[in-house]
């Protein structure tokens, strides 16, 4: 268990910066997500922190300590790989076991025949053997200690990978995209897993995905990066309801949020596709701004007073069971559909009424609107006056 | 949807139904006679000596061409073969020499192969340039200064001598780095991480990863210096040294004249070790291709 820094790190490869002074805080137990699209440098800075590239210029602290002198190996951290990684030629039982080995076994001791002259060998290769087998139980791959890894599935050779990181105990386990060669399904499952895991073992861990659901259901935090920076980082709340750079808005929710053109006005209110929405952001009148709405700020439920709406078509529906996504194009407004996230009853009711038929005015919470500027980044809003109508609960 | 998939035919089933369509069956057909006309004309020459290893003397040369021997002969040949020239010692040198050339190319090749797969380092383009290079030097050349090179030490007719050229093979190099190159960097980091030094990595990782690259080398190496006549033509001159083919010919120098039975008898059982061994080698390709699933 340890904290970890990152502090202003710098990596290049050949010409191109891949890592631009990232500076990163890991506090100690924390599950903390590196999320973005790939090439974002995500997995160089697990990288870096294993030791495994070197950084040009900034360091890595374990615990305050500097590590940057440190070999891999002498960091105690410990890597689980996006192909697991595991050697391919020994047995399960020896992938879990080459950790421990390698630490406690002298250099002489582990040559494939002087070693067995020593008699030391013998007994820390059953203490091995112990742990081995009480990490495989843990896991529930006791079963599989003889096999070979070719022989093993996705999720056994994941867990098996997941084992090898474990035995040793390390202070900080990294993860680069540990779950992305499982199918649907599994990943489901072991990402419930791992975050018990985390839970049990209470370390230190840095996760690195491309899969903004993991990041948003495992994390303690989250930091998204974009072209080797970490544009924001928070709790997976705060990134999903709080983004402070409209790619972050983008990144994060699933399906994505809509973005519409907006023109600021004297009052400090939006005009978006001709229609008044009243943000009050503060920005100078006559800029073009970006108004993020997430599909569960749009709504079909028109009976709230004073609520902008916008005039839509139905182009197609996507029904989930509980809830429905509804695609529209708005009259005014761009030609790529904005998503309407709806309760099931919402969405029949309407459908019953035939009300869904021609335009439909699809009314808007403001209050969950974010603004950006046109560099994307988020314009800051007056504090909320009393005469705006909070419209994001719908009246059944 | 499923039923859609179980009542299609495999095309596995229209296989064994008969029901292949007749161009396939043409084009199978052209291409297995062509590669039994190749392989008559490999074998014949091994048959033609197996069948003059068992003849009479007389019956070398009669005319016809009667693949079958009237008379065995094959137990004087044989004996005569054994008996009148060192074919033993031969065939002891052949295997001292063989296994030593490929020990020393692998312990010199393996490493410098993963250097320049799996390590960077400045000089890293330089030397596998040199490489390339050195892949298209023919032995030939570098004979002479070899030669003087051992006269001078007075080193040679030995062992020594025999193997010297060969311990370092830039083709080994070229080929296990090519193999290397292709294997996972992620298995060599989480090594890393675990403690490996970079030996251990070579040893315990990559080589056995490699071993059906290994074996395929080994075929390569050990038939090319237990037939090669050129090198122990120039570098010895005595029988206690001399390799199989080597041995051949001072034998038909000097014991047999013109007895083409006991000759061939000879030629025969030089010739079968290497047979084996590659039958064993073989085996171990196999079981190497079966075993990789690195993924």
């Amino acid at each position: 268990m340890a904290s970890l820094s990152i502090d202003r790190v710098t990596k290049t490869f050949g010409h191109q910066t891949v890592l631009k002074d990232v500076s990163l805080d890991v506090r100690d137990g924390e599950f903390l997500t590196l999320v973005g699209a790939s090439g974002c440098g995500k997995s160089t800075i697990l990288r870096v922190i294993a030791g495994l590239e070197p950084q040009d210029t900034g360091s890595i602290l374990i615990d305050g300590g500097r590590v940057d002198h440190l070999r891999p190996k002498q960091r105690n951290v410990a890597m689980v790989f996006q192909s697991y990684a595991l050697y391919p030629h020994m047995s399960v039982a020896d992938n879990i076991a080459m950790p421990l080995v390698m630490q406690r076994l002298r250099l002489a001791e582990r040559l494939p025949l002087v070693g067995r002259l020593s008699p030391r060998r013998g007994r820390v290769m059953a203490g091995v053997k112990g742990e081995v087998e009480a990490v495989a139980r843990q896991l529930q791959i006791d079963q599989l200690l003889a096999r070979r890894p070719a022989q093993l599935s996705g999720g056994q050779r994941q867990r098996v990978a997941l084992g090898r990181a474990m035995v040793r105990h390390p202070q900080v386990f990294l993860m680069d995209e540990p779950l992305s060669n499982l199918d649907a399904k599994l990943r489901v499952h072991m990402r419930a897993e791992l975050t018990e895991l985390h839970r049990r073992l209470g370390s230190t861990f840095i996760y690195v995905t491309h899969d903004q659901v993991e990041a948003m259901t495992m994390s303690d935090r989250v930091a998204l990066m974009d072209e080797g920076r970490i544009i924001q980082l928070g709790t997976p709340n705060e990134l999903y309801h709080d983004p402070l750079d409209l790619r972050v808005a983008r990144f994060i929710g699933s399906p994505g949020v809509n973005v519409l053109p907006g023109l600021v006005l004297a009052s400090g209110a939006v005009e978006v596709c001709g229609v008044k929405l009243p943000v009050e952001v503060e920005a100078k009148e006559g800029s073009i701004v970006d108004v993020g709405l997430r599909p569960e700020t749009l709504s079909l439920d028109a009976h709230h007073p004073g609520c902008p709406r916008l005039a839509a078509r139905l182009q197609s529906v996507e029904n989930l069971g509980a809830e429905v996504f509804l695609r529209f194009i708005i009259e005014a407004g761009p030609a790529e559909p904005v998503i309407l996230r709806a309760s099931l009853e919402s969405y029949e009711r309407g459908r019953h009424h035939g009300s869904l038929d021609g335009v439909v005015q699809v009314s808007v919470d403001t209050q969950r609107a974010t603004v950006f500027d046109a560099e994307g980044r988020r314009i800051a809003r007056r504090p909320v006056e009393a005469s705006v109508v909070r419209l994001s609960v719908p009246a059944e | 949807m499923s039923a859609l998939t179980t009542t299609r035919p495999s095309p596995g089933l229209l296989f064994r139904l008969g029901l292949m369509r007749p161009d396939l069956v043409i084009r199978s057909a052209v291409a297995h006679l062509v590669l039994i006309v190749g392989a008559l004309f490999v074998l014949l020459p091994f048959v033609w000596m197996l069948l003059t290893s068992i003849r009479k003397p007389e019956a070398v040369f009669t005319a016809g061409f009667n693949p079958i021997p009237d008379e065995f002969h094959g137990v004087e040949n044989y004996g005569h073969a054994l008996s009148q020239s060192p074919l033993l010692q031969f065939m002891g040198n052949g295997v001292i020499v063989c296994a030593a050339i490929l020990a020393l190319q692998l312990i010199f090749s393996l490493p410098a192969a993963y250097a320049l797969a799996k390590l960077s380092f400045r000089a890293r383009p330089l030397i596998f340039a040199l490489v390339l290079m050195g892949l298209t030097v023919p032995e030939q050349v570098t004979a002479l200064p070899i030669y003087m090179g051992l006269a001078s030490i007075d080193m040679l007719d030995t062992y020594f001598a025999l193997m010297l050229p060969f311990s370092l093979s830039v083709f080994a190099i070229f080929l296990f780095r090519q193999f290397f190159k292709s294997f996972p960097d992620e298995i060599i980091q989480a090594a890393r991480l675990d403690g490996f030094t970079e030996f251990e990595i070579l040893i315990r990782i990559m080589v056995p990863s490699a071993l059906p690259a290994i074996a395929a080398f080994a075929v390569f190496s050990i038939t090319s210096h237990w037939n090669d006549l050129y090198w122990p033509l120039v570098v010895t001159t005595s029988p206690e040294h001399a390799t199989p083919p080597l041995g051949m010919m001072i034998f038909r120098d000097q014991e047999t004249g013109s007895n083409y039975g006991a000759l061939m008898a000879g030629a025969t059982i030089i010739t079968a070790p290497l047979v084996i061994a590659f039958l064993i080698a073989q085996r171990q390709f196999v079981r190497g291709i079966t075993m990789t699933g690195v993924k």
